[in-house]
């Protein structure tokens, strides 16, 4: 039988940093949002399709499981808001110097938490 | 002599020809400018729903079918699902590595994308009709 050939511990080896967890974080929001998408299509299908559509989305928006998942997506929009000018300024070519990075980060985390909190509280 | 377009590809590239994947600045490229656009336009949306959170049908029905909203509305799904597309097509790549199921994935998230794009669309419009006879 062939077995796949082995490779060298990664993952489970390397020591996790803020600039590794933030990029990988980075691509997890974006796919949290991708999904996030369907629910947009939803919400404009149920203002496109007339009141009784709308009604029966109100009740889906009303139930814990999605109110779950849209703080969900709230964080995961205003992370990867943040994160995504992070790397936008990296693009135009500034802030690569390591203190500069890890400071940026923490103000990414910030402004992701903060937001999304505002957010929540505001929509009370 | 008449002057040549910008090339953003480096000289040596454009003498050694394209590399193996063939293709990609477009998409770097293309990445950028959608999340230039999507700054202003997701938090411009995010605000309002934020003001209509207890609007009730018509209301909003109304307020999309505004010239300016419906349209920031449209470019805003625009963008959206262009760079939805883009960023789901480097996922792809960088973790299915059979070339079957590569094009197979990516044949499916165009297919995703598009499709709902068109549906998008579609409602926009059709909440634009409604809400001129409201």
């Amino acid at each position: 039988m062939q077995y796949p050939r082995p490779l060298s511990p990664h993952l489970q080896i390397y020591r996790p940093q803020l600039t590794s967890v933030l990029s990988i974080t980075h691509r997890f929001t974006g796919l949290v949002l991708s999904f996030g998408l369907i629910f947009l299509v939803f919400w404009l299908g149920c203002l496109a399709l007339g009141p009784e559509a709308y009604v029966f989305g109100q009740r889906v928006f009303s139930t814990a499981v999605f109110k779950l998942c849209l703080f969900g997506c709230t964080f995961s929009f205003y992370y990867h808001l943040g994160n995504g000018v992070r790397h936008l300024f990296w693009d135009a070519g500034y802030g690569f110097d390591l203190r500069t990075t890890y400071r940026s980060g923490w103000a990414v985390i910030l402004f992701a938490l903060s937001l999304t909190l505002l957010t929540w509280i505001f929509s009370l | 002599m008449t002057k040549a377009e910008p090339n953003f590809r480096p000289a040596l590239a454009r003498a050694k020809g394209l590399g193996t994947a063939h293709e990609g600045v477009r998409h770097w490229w293309g990445q950028r400018l959608s999340a230039l656009l999507l700054i202003p336009l997701s938090l411009w949306f995010v605000m309002s729903l934020g003001r209509h959170l207890n609007s009730d049908y018509q209301t909003l029905v109304v307020w999309i079918a505004q010239p300016w909203i419906g349209t920031a509305l449209a470019l805003l799904i625009s963008s959206l699902f262009y760079h939805t597309y883009l960023g789901l097509v480097v996922i792809v790549e960088d973790y299915i590595h059979s070339p079957f199921g590569k094009y197979f994935s990516i044949l499916f998230v165009r297919t995703f994308c598009l499709g709902l794009f068109t549906l998008s669309l579609f409602f926009i419009l059709r909440i634009a009709i409604l809400g001129t006879s409201l």
